[in-house]
């Protein structure tokens, strides 16, 4: 049995049936340097084998550099999570254990959907920023 | 959190979540979107600080 139990990836296949485009899950480790790194990218490629949507693409922090820069992965574990046309920037750094495994499982649908959620008026708000901004929400998973 | 110390060093995080925007915005706690949007806004139009790199 891998990390993802036999109950749950049947919960998963359920919740992966509303994924409405394809997502790829860019995973970034270093077995030697990280051994919890390498926790994450199995559970990502076990995680993306639940549903023919989503793809594993598994790179070492260490020898894929270009990779990394490309997608501003700084440190490991690291997990991009792409939609199928285009990088909304988002990523998931850590080990999603606990609650931040549904954080992640909803971060794969959002993106999925290429819908954020937000309402008209913050769109709009949004829309008129004259730079980015980054965002970088702290949890601890439990 | 526990995974990144360094992090918590450099952002003092204490509690969870929390969120750290570009230019020192900050706050803890889940909060509304209209008042995450406020903090956005706030980020986008600072000076230009340091957004150090990791």
């Amino acid at each position: 049995m891998g990390l993802i139990d036999d109950r749950t990836a049947a919960q998963l296949r359920d919740v992966f049936a509303r994924l409405a485009h394809p997502v790829r899950l860019v995973v970034f480790s270093q077995a030697l340097a990280d051994p919890v790194s390498e926790q994450v990218r199995v559970l990502v490629e076990e995680l993306a084998a639940l549903d023919p949507r989503l793809s594993a693409e598994t790179r070492s922090f260490a020898l894929d550099r270009e990779r990394a820069t490309e997608l501003g992965i700084e440190r490991i574990p690291a997990i991009a999570v792409l939609g199928a046309e285009r990088d909304y920037g988002l990523r998931f750094y850590g080990l999603p254990s606990g609650y931040e495994f549904g954080s992640l499982v909803d971060l794969v649908l959002d993106v999925s959907s290429g819908d954020s959620g937000l309402g008209e008026d913050t769109r709009r708000a949004l829309a008129r920023l004259e730079r980015d901004v980054r965002v970088r929400v702290f949890s601890t998973p439990t | 959190m526990t995974g990144y110390p360094d992090l918590v060093r450099r952002y003092a995080i204490s509690g969870v979540p929390k969120t750290v925007l570009s230019d020192g915005v900050e706050f803890v706690g889940a909060g509304s979107e209209a008042k995450l949007l406020q903090h956005v806004e706030r980020a986008a139009h600072g000076e230009d600080a340091p957004d150090a790199p990791a």
